[in-house]
């Protein structure tokens, strides 16, 4: 203990030595009002793109949408409006990408399957109580196969190359939105057995849609 | 003589060509997937520390969810708290923290997040696995059966593991990014 | 004892907190401020990310931008160190981002290293041990090693009173076997006395050797230090701060300018070595 006393007395030494006493800086209040400003801009500029892909009269693509969605997304805001917005604008895209699909893919996932499951996955979420939602779950669970088909997750995708987070079931999965609530994933593609339950299903993170 | 230090030399530049392999960069666009699938486990659990400390969940679900909760982080991970008026870590195993949550029986949990966390860089380590770890600010509030209200507001820097494994789903080989939770550090703020 | 402090830490400590719900969340100015991570320390020192803490990588333009880092410099300071004079932080700052020669601090560069303040029990007692741990780069990855330590109750042991000039093995005891050895043996408490000029106790081996022996066991953390000498004629010392306000987090605890002779002083001083 003494040493440590010791110690810290000639560091002061040390110190004075080889420096000159002098004053501090304040800059940090600057920093942390510079920050709220940045999030503050950011929100507007989400919402100006995010209104002009809602508002748009037949200019943009959906590629260039999508484009747009994703400088929304970039500025990080979580403003409330900015969040309803690209939910409004995800559903936009859905619905346009799903028109897309259908007219260009034959082999897509059976809409009113894809429908289904995630109407399911919409009232697991809203259940009232944890009984409501065990209920739906063992419902939800005679479109598949048996309750331990894989369900695998995409991350990100980039061309062809997909990253997925670690698969799981669906029994699992069903339980991992009733505990938290909230859903996160879209589902991307299902695979069908015979009998036409479902036998795995892959489901791919909103932000990536 | 020549020939020795020739040998040496080129079993110097394959070490530093392994060197250079094994120290794989993660890509811009495939961190920042990783750092949001890190970032939903850690609200995942979050999540589930709310229903662990919720006095409504019955027994054998808050078993489940403990179980789902510990599946989250790696092996022999633990929980490092310390207060304002004590810098010293106390250290908990994660199951032997959410049990006690658990018997603390509160008649409810929430745990509020304050929009901010930020992401460290993912550094390797020599086993081959990435390490990061995330920050994040929360605010702990259980209410008691009468009434009472407890709050911290704590600054969490939890460890986040992640690796790049494969398995065979369907006949298929799938690629995947097991993220897992590790050490967490709680330190309380005085904001 | 300790169910006690885990619902005081873990579920608050919460009297004076009483009643504010639903005040606290949304404000949080202070938080950004705060250097939260060492990682962000490097990258606002370095200009690598921007104020909300995004990345920037090096095709990015403002990366490593002077005028960003010379702002965020100037807040990695801690405002309470009076010791740090102003004259000093500009010259600091003029030097490292001097657009001709402009330096980064590299978390694996080397020369900067950990300084952590544990307790142990000894004896029955607990006692503060001091460890210093670098990056070690490896084969794959890198990983923290400690490669020093101090222990003050071990410092007794090798105490050498310098003023009691009778303390020595004389010149021709090598024509006698060293059989006077014996007797400086006897006397444990002068043993030391009888090493070169240049001996330092190895505490890390004696550490590790009272750790094996049990007879010393790990308790906690109290302190966290880090010690960089990356930067050309420049010491920082970085501390981590938890206090009201937004000057907080990891900063810069104490700058020295120092020359390569003084930083190797420096460093012998930071390692208790020659004390």
């Amino acid at each position: 203990m003494n040493s440590t006393t010791m110690n810290k007395h000639n560091w002061l030494i040390f110190c004075l030595i080889l420096i000159i006493v002098g004053a501090g800086c304040k800059n940090q209040q600057k920093i942390a009002e510079e920050a709220a400003n940045v999030k503050a801009e950011n929100t507007v500029q989400a919402k100006s793109i995010l209104n002009s892909i809602l508002n748009d009269d037949g200019q943009l693509t959906t590629a260039e949408k999508e484009k747009k969605l994703r400088e929304a997304r970039a500025l990080n805001s979580d403003d409330p409006e900015v969040q309803y917005l690209i939910s409004q604008v995800e559903k936009m895209l859905d619905r346009e990408r799903e028109a897309q699909r259908v007219a260009q893919e034959p082999r897509s996932p059976d809409p009113t399957l894809e429908d289904t499951l995630s109407d399911l996955f919409g009232k697991i979420v809203a259940a009232e109580n944890t009984t409501a939602a065990n209920n739906m779950i063992e419902e939800g669970l005679t479109m598949f196969s048996s309750p331990q088909v894989p369900v695998l997750i995409i991350i990100s995708k980039s061309g062809t190359m997909k990253d997925y987070d670690e698969p799981t079931t669906i029994l699992r999965y069903l339980n991992y939105l009733k505990d938290q609530q909230t859903s996160p994933n879209l589902v991307h593609d299902l695979v069908k057995d015979g009998d036409g339950k479902i036998n795995e299903l892959e489901l791919i993170k909103k932000s990536n849609r | 003589m020549h020939i020795m230090r020739k040998y040496i030399f080129t079993i110097m530049a394959l070490c530093c060509l392994s060197v250079l392999q094994g120290q794989d960069v993660i890509s811009p666009e495939r961190k920042q997937a990783i750092d949001s699938l890190a970032l939903e486990k850690v609200r995942d659990l979050s999540r589930y520390i709310s229903i662990i400390g919720n006095k409504d969940t019955p027994f054998s679900e808050a078993n489940r969810v403990i179980d789902r909760a510990e599946e989250l982080f790696a092996d022999a991970s633990e929980i490092g708290v310390s207060s304002i008026n004590r810098s010293d870590i106390n250290y908990y195993v994660v199951k032997e923290y959410f049990k006690r949550l658990m018997a603390l029986n509160y008649d409810r949990v929430t745990i509020k997040w304050f929009n901010i966390q930020y992401i460290s860089d993912l550094e390797l380590q020599p086993d081959g696995r990435y390490v990061g770890v995330i920050t994040i600010y929360q605010r702990f509030e259980g209410i008691t059966d009468d009434g009472l209200r407890y709050m911290d507001t704590t600054k969490k820097d939890i460890t986040i593991y992640v690796e790049r494994k494969q398995t065979q789903i369907g006949g298929r080989l799938i690629g995947f990014w097991d993220v897992m939770l590790g050490d967490i550090r709680v330190t309380e703020t005085s904001t | 004892m300790r169910i006690t402090f885990f619902c005081v830490v873990i579920l608050s400590l919460t009297v004076p907190c009483y009643g504010q719900v639903g005040e606290y969340l949304g404000d949080e100015k202070a938080f950004y401020a705060t250097t939260k991570q060492v990682n962000q320390f490097l990258r606002r020192f370095n200009g690598e990310e921007d104020l909300l803490g995004t990345r920037f990588y090096q095709q990015d333009s403002n990366f490593r931008d002077p005028g960003l880092r010379s702002k965020y410099i100037k807040i990695l300071f801690d405002n309470k160190q009076k010791d740090i004079s102003l004259e000093s932080k500009k010259q600091f700052l003029a030097e490292v981002i001097d657009p001709d020669h402009p330096q980064y601090l590299d978390l694996h560069g080397g020369s900067w290293f950990a300084e952590v303040s544990a307790k142990f029990k000894y004896k029955g007692r607990e006692e503060k041990l001091m460890l210093f741990l670098r990056l070690q780069e490896e084969t794959v990855g890198s990983k923290w090693v400690i490669f020093k330590a101090y222990f003050d109750p071990f410092k007794e042991y090798f105490k050498i009173d310098t003023a009691d000039r009778d303390k020595f093995i004389h010149p021709m005891s090598h024509e006698l076997d060293f059989m006077n050895l014996r007797k400086i043996f006897d006397d444990p408490e002068i043993a030391a006395a009888f090493t070169d000029q240049d001996f330092q106790p190895d505490y890390l081996s004696l550490i590790l050797y009272e750790i094996r022996r049990a007879n010393l066991k790990f308790k906690t953390v109290s302190q966290v230090k880090f010690h960089f000498f990356q930067l050309e004629d420049w010491y920082i010392e970085l501390s981590e701060f938890n206090r009201p306000g937004s000057n907080n987090g990891w900063l810069i605890s104490n700058l020295i300018n120092v020359n390569v002779q003084q930083k190797d002083q420096l460093r012998k001083f930071i390692y208790y070595e020659g004390m």
